[in-house]
C-alpha cells in the first residue's frame, strides 16, 4: 500500500470498509487466468449484505483458473480523497485498480444507484460508455442484480448484461471469457460468442428498433438465464465475516426463489418464477455450516415469502434442536399477514410484530392479488396480542391503482382496529406502539401493472396528507416515502436507452448515493431532466396495452399475456390464487424451468 | 485464565478497537472455545484485553485473556490460530492462575516507527530532556492541550527507524499524537500505519519488566 493511501485511510471515515482482510477470504494468489472484480454502487456494509452478491463472490473464487474480488462504491470522503490525490478506485481484496481486471461486474439492486454505477466508473478512469471503451485496454464491464428486469437505462454502459440467475450464466460466462482469453481472442470475438449464452445481453447487438420515437421491435432477444435445480446449485457455507458490523450482520439461508402468492405490484414475485426449493435436509446441513464456519449469533431465513415454503415448521424445528439452541439466534423475516404463525416464534424475544397489508381495504386488495381478508387481519392481531405483543408495523402502498379516500380510510381502520383489540386482549401494561409505513406504488417492469401510471406528485402528497391528518393518534407513528424519489425510480424502471444522457448529466451535477434521502436532490434531477427535454411524464404515465416495451425483448418465461390477463382481473376485483403443486397460474414460467418439482 | 498472545498486523490495523473486540469473540465461536459468563443481570464472557490501539497503529503484543479451563493452552492456540484472520494470529498462550491485568498494571509501550531520521537523531533524542512539551490537539470538537515531556520515557533513532518508550495506560500518550508533533516540529511525514506497537513495559519493585517476565508470577 503506497504512502497516501495509508494517510488518506486515516482521515476518513472507518477505513476498514476498503482494506478486507476478513476471516474466510478466498486464496487471492491461486494460479489464474482470469481476474473478476464484482462491484456494488453501495457502501462496504450494504453491499456485504447482499445475499446474492456473496454467493457470486464466493462461487467465481471456488472455479479454477479464476479469482474474483471486490469493489464497493466508496463513501463521499473516501471518494474525493481518491478524486484529490489521484488514486484510481481499487479491489477490497488485494487493493488493485479496478482497470486491471479482466472483467469487473456491477451488481445493481434499485433504480436510484445509477448514478452511483458511474460514480464507481469515474473514481476507477473507466469511460462510461461501452463505444469509448472499444479502442482502450479496458476490462469487460457487465451488470446483473435486479434491475436487469429493464436494463435499457444503463444498457449502453456494460459490454454485457447478465440477466436471470448468476449461478448460471455468469459462471458460464466467466469459463467461456477464460477459454477464449486462453486462444487469444478479442474482446468483440468473445462477446459475440458469448451473445450466444442463456441471460447475457449484449446490448450491441440487441437493440431497440425505434419509429417516430417509440420502440416498434428488437434486433434480436434474450431468454433468461435459469437455475433448474435450486437444490443443487451453488450456495457457499464458508462466506466472508467482515470485521466491521454491517446492515445485515448475521447469516442468511436461502430457502427458495420465486413466490407463488402473485401480488400484482411486485417485480420480484414474476421476476424470480420458476418457483423452486431447496429441501430441508439441504437447509439444515447449510445452516449448521454456516454457524460454524462464521460465528454468527444469528441465523435468518430468506426467501420472497419465507412463510410459505412448504417445510418450514419442520425447517424451524430442526433449526432451533441442532442449530439454534445455544447462543444463537433465529431470525424470522417480516411475515405474510394470513400465514403468522405465533408458535414460530417461540424462543425469540418479543419485539413488534411486522406485516405488510399493502392496501387498507379488502376491495383493493383485491385488486392488487393481496389475498389477505379482513378476517385474517382480526384473527393475527388477536394470536400476536395473546402472545405478548406490544408492537405492530404496518406496510402500505399508496397510490395503487383504483385507489380511492376510502381505501386510504381503510388504513386508518386497521390502526384503529388494533388499538381497540389491545385493550381486550394485550396481556401488556405497556401501550401498544403502532408504526405505519408507505411507500408510493411504482409500476414496475414484469409486473400487471406495469402499463399504469404513478399518481402524480400532488396527489402523492395529498394522500400522504390524509393519512398524516388521521393517524395523529396517541402511539401510532405514520412514515412515509418521499414523492420526488418514488418518480424517478419510476422513470428509471420503465425507462429506456434515452435516460442515459440524463443519468449523466445527474452524476455531472453531483448526484450520488440518491437512495440515501439527506443525499438525494431533486433540484439536480429536474435539472438534468429539463437539459434534455425530456418529462417526468413520458416514463410515469399509464402505457397502452399495445405498446411495445423497452424490456420486451426480454424472455421471462412469465409471458406478457398473463400479466395483461392479470391486470384485467384485477379491475375486475377478482384475485388469482396462489400457485401451488396442483394448482398452476399459467403464467408461463414453466417454459424456461419447473415449478415445485 | 488463558492469556493469548496476539499480533495486529497489516489491513486489519484499520479496524477499529471496539470492532475488533467483536472480531476475536466471533474468532472464539468459530474455535468453539468455551468463555465462562458473568454472573450479572446481563451475562458476557469474561474476556480482558490490553490497552486499545488507535486506529491504524499496528502491533506485535497484543494480550486477549479469556476466562478457560477446560482445555489445554495448546489445544486453544491451534484452535484460535485456525480461526482468526491473518492479521491478528496468536503467536503463545499462556494458563494462568489469574487475570494479570494489562489493561491496569502496563506502564509503557514500546513502538518502532518506520522511517529515515538518522539526519535527526540528534534532535529527537534530546526531546527527552525537555522538562516541558506542550502539545495542542483537536478531541471532538474541541482543542486540548497536553505537556507530553514526562510521557516520554525513551526516543531512540535506528538505522532503518525510531523506538519510543511512552507512557501506556493511566497516565497515557497515544503514539500517533507524539509522532504528528514529531511531524509538526521536524516536518516529517509520519502516519499512524508506519507505527508497531512491539512492547508493552511494567514498572515492578523499580524494576522495568517485559509484559511476559511480569507474566511469570500468574502462570500455572
Amino acid at each position: 500500500m503506497n504512502k497516501k493511501l495509508k494517510e488518506i485511510l486515516l482521515n476518513v471515515e472507518k477505513p476498514a470498509r476498503y482494506v478486507g482482510g476478513e476471516f474466510n477470504m478466498p486464496n487471492m494468489n491461486k494460479p489464474c487466468t482470469t481476474r473478476v472484480c464484482l462491484s456494488f454502487p453501495e457502501i462496504y456494509e450494504i453491499g456485504m449484505s447482499n445475499i446474492g452478491f456473496r454467493i457470486l463472490y464466493h462461487m467465481l473464487n471456488d472455479m479454477d483458473g479464476v479469482v474474483c474480488e471486490r469493489c464497493f462504491a466508496p463513501f463521499v470522503d473516501m471518494g474525493e480523497q481518491l478524486k484529490a490525490n489521484n488514486i484510481p478506485l481499487f479491489s477490497v481484496d488485494s487493493l488493485k485498480p479496478l482497470v486491471d481486471f479482466d472483467i469487473v461486474g456491477m451488481s445493481i439492486g434499485y433504480e436510484l444507484l445509477y448514478t452511483n454505477v458511474l460514480y464507481m466508473l469515474d473514481l476507477a478512469g473507466i469511460p462510461y460508455r461501452a463505444k469509448d471503451r472499444v479502442n482502450g485496454n479496458y476490462p469487460i464491464l457487465i451488470a446483473g442484480g435486479p434491475c436487469v428486469v429493464n436494463p435499457e437505462p444503463f444498457a449502453e454502459v456494460f459490454d454485457a448484461i447478465m440477466i436471470g440467475e448468476g449461478e448460471k450464466n455468469l459462471k458460464e460466462f466467466t469459463l467461456l471469457y477464460d477459454e477464449c482469453k486462453k486462444q487469444g481472442l478479442t474482446k468483440a470475438e468473445f462477446l459475440d460468442k458469448a451473445s450466444s449464452l442463456d441471460g447475457v445481453y449484449v446490448p450491441s447487438k440487441v437493440m431497440p428498433i425505434y419509429e417516430n420515437n417509440k420502440i416498434v421491435g428488437f434486433t434480436g432477444n434474450v431468454k433468461k438465464a435459469v437455475v433448474q435445480d435450486l437444490d443443487k446449485a451453488y450456495f457457499p457455507t464458508k462466506i466472508l465475516v467482515p470485521n466491521i458490523e454491517i446492515t445485515h450482520d448475521r447469516a442468511v439461508l436461502e430457502l427458495y426463489r420465486g413466490c407463488n402468492n402473485g401480488c400484482r405490484f411486485c417485480q420480484a414475485c414474476f421476476y424470480y418464477r420458476p418457483i423452486r426449493s431447496r429441501k430441508l435436509q439441504t437447509l439444515l446441513e447449510y445452516g449448521k455450516q454456516l454457524v460454524q464456519n462464521t460465528g454468527y449469533s444469528e441465523l435468518s431465513l430468506s426467501s420472497l415469502s419465507t412463510s410459505d415454503y412448504e417445510s418450514l415448521h419442520e425447517l424451524i424445528k430442526g433449526l432451533k434442536d441442532n442449530v439454534c439452541n445455544g447462543n444463537v439466534r433465529l431470525a424470522m423475516p417480516s411475515l405474510r399477514l394470513d400465514s403468522y404463525k405465533a408458535e414460530y416464534m417461540g424462543s425469540g424475544r418479543l419485539g413488534s410484530l411486522t406485516f405488510a397489508p399493502e392496501a387498507g381495504s379488502q376491495r383493493l386488495r383485491n385488486v392488487i392479488n393481496k389475498n389477505i381478508t379482513d378476517e385474517n387481519i382480526k384473527n393475527t392481531i388477536k394470536s400476536a396480542l395473546e402472545f405478548g405483543y406490544t408492537g405492530f408495523k404496518l406496510y402500505f402502498m399508496i397510490g395503487l391503482p383504483t385507489e380511492t379516500e376510502e381505501d386510504l380510510q381503510g388504513i386508518v381502520d386497521i390502526v384503529l382496529l388494533i388499538k381497540e383489540m389491545a385493550k381486550q386482549y394485550s396481556k401488556s401494561k405497556r401501550p401498544v406502539q403502532i408504526t405505519v409505513s408507505t411507500s408510493v406504488f411504482i409500476p414496475k417492469p414484469l409486473t400487471p401493472f406495469q402499463w399504469e401510471r404513478q399518481i402524480t406528485e400532488e396527489e402523492m402528497l395529498e394522500k400522504q396528507k390524509f393519512l398524516i391528518d388521521n393517524l395523529h393518534i396517541k402511539n401510532v407513528r405514520y412514515n412515509w416515502h418521499s414523492a420526488d424519489s418514488s418518480i424517478i425510480e419510476t422513470v428509471f424502471a420503465r425507462g429506456d436507452r434515452n435516460l442515459l444522457k440524463v443519468i449523466e448529466k445527474a452524476y455531472s451535477l453531483g448526484c450520488k448515493f440518491d437512495g440515501w434521502s439527506e443525499k438525494f436532490d431533486f433540484d439536480k434531477w429536474k435539472n438534468a431532466f429539463e437539459e434534455y427535454g425530456i418529462s417526468f411524464e413520458n416514463y410515469t404515465g399509464e402505457w397502452q396495452e399495445s405498446d411495445i416495451l423497452p424490456w420486451d425483448f426480454v424472455e421471462h418465461g412469465v409471458s406478457k399475456k398473463y400479466l395483461l390477463n392479470e391486470r384485467h382481473k384485477a379491475y375486475s376485483g377478482i384475485t388469482t390464487k396462489a400457485c401451488g403443486k396442483n394448482n398452476c397460474s399459467g403464467c408461463g414460467a414453466n417454459k424456461i424451468g419447473r415449478c415445485f418439482e | 485464565m488463558k492469556v493469548i498472545k496476539h499480533i495486529k498486523k497489516g489491513n486489519i490495523c484499520y479496524v477499529s478497537h471496539i470492532d475488533s473486540m467483536r472480531v476475536l469473540q466471533r474468532t472464539l465461536i468459530r474455535a468453539n472455545i468455551n468463555v465462562r459468563l458473568s454472573e450479572g443481570f446481563n451475562p458476557h464472557p469474561v474476556t480482558f484485553t490490553s490497552h486499545p490501539l488507535p486506529l491504524g497503529v499496528q502491533s506485535e503484543e497484543e494480550y486477549f485473556v479469556i476466562a478457560n479451563e477446560d482445555r489445554t493452552k495448546d489445544d486453544i492456540l491451534t484452535a484460535f490460530n485456525n480461526n482468526v484472520p491473518s492479521g491478528m494470529m496468536a503467536t503463545e498462550c499462556y494458563e494462568c492462575i489469574k487475570n494479570p491485568n494489562f489493561a491496569k498494571n502496563v506502564n509503557y509501550c514500546e513502538y518502532f516507527v518506520e522511517g529515515d531520521f538518522v539526519s535527526l537523531k540528534k534532535d529527537i533524542e534530546s526531546l527527552t530532556k525537555n522538562t516541558s512539551w506542550i502539545i495542542e490537539y483537536q478531541f471532538k470538537d474541541s482543542t486540548k492541550v497536553q505537556d507530553i515531556a514526562p510521557l516520554i520515557y525513551s526516543l531512540n533513532v535506528q538505522t532503518n527507524g525510531m523506538v519510543m518508550i511512552i507512557a501506556s495506560g493511566n497516565p497515557n500518550l497515544r503514539p500517533d499524537r507524539l509522532t504528528s508533533a514529531l511531524n509538526d516540529k521536524f516536518n516529517l511525514n509520519i502516519t499512524a500505519s508506519d507505527i508497531v506497537r512491539t512492547r508493552q513495559l511494567i514498572i515492578k519493585d523499580d524494576k522495568i519488566l517485559t509484559a511476559e517476565e511480569f507474566l511469570q508470577e500468574f502462570i500455572k
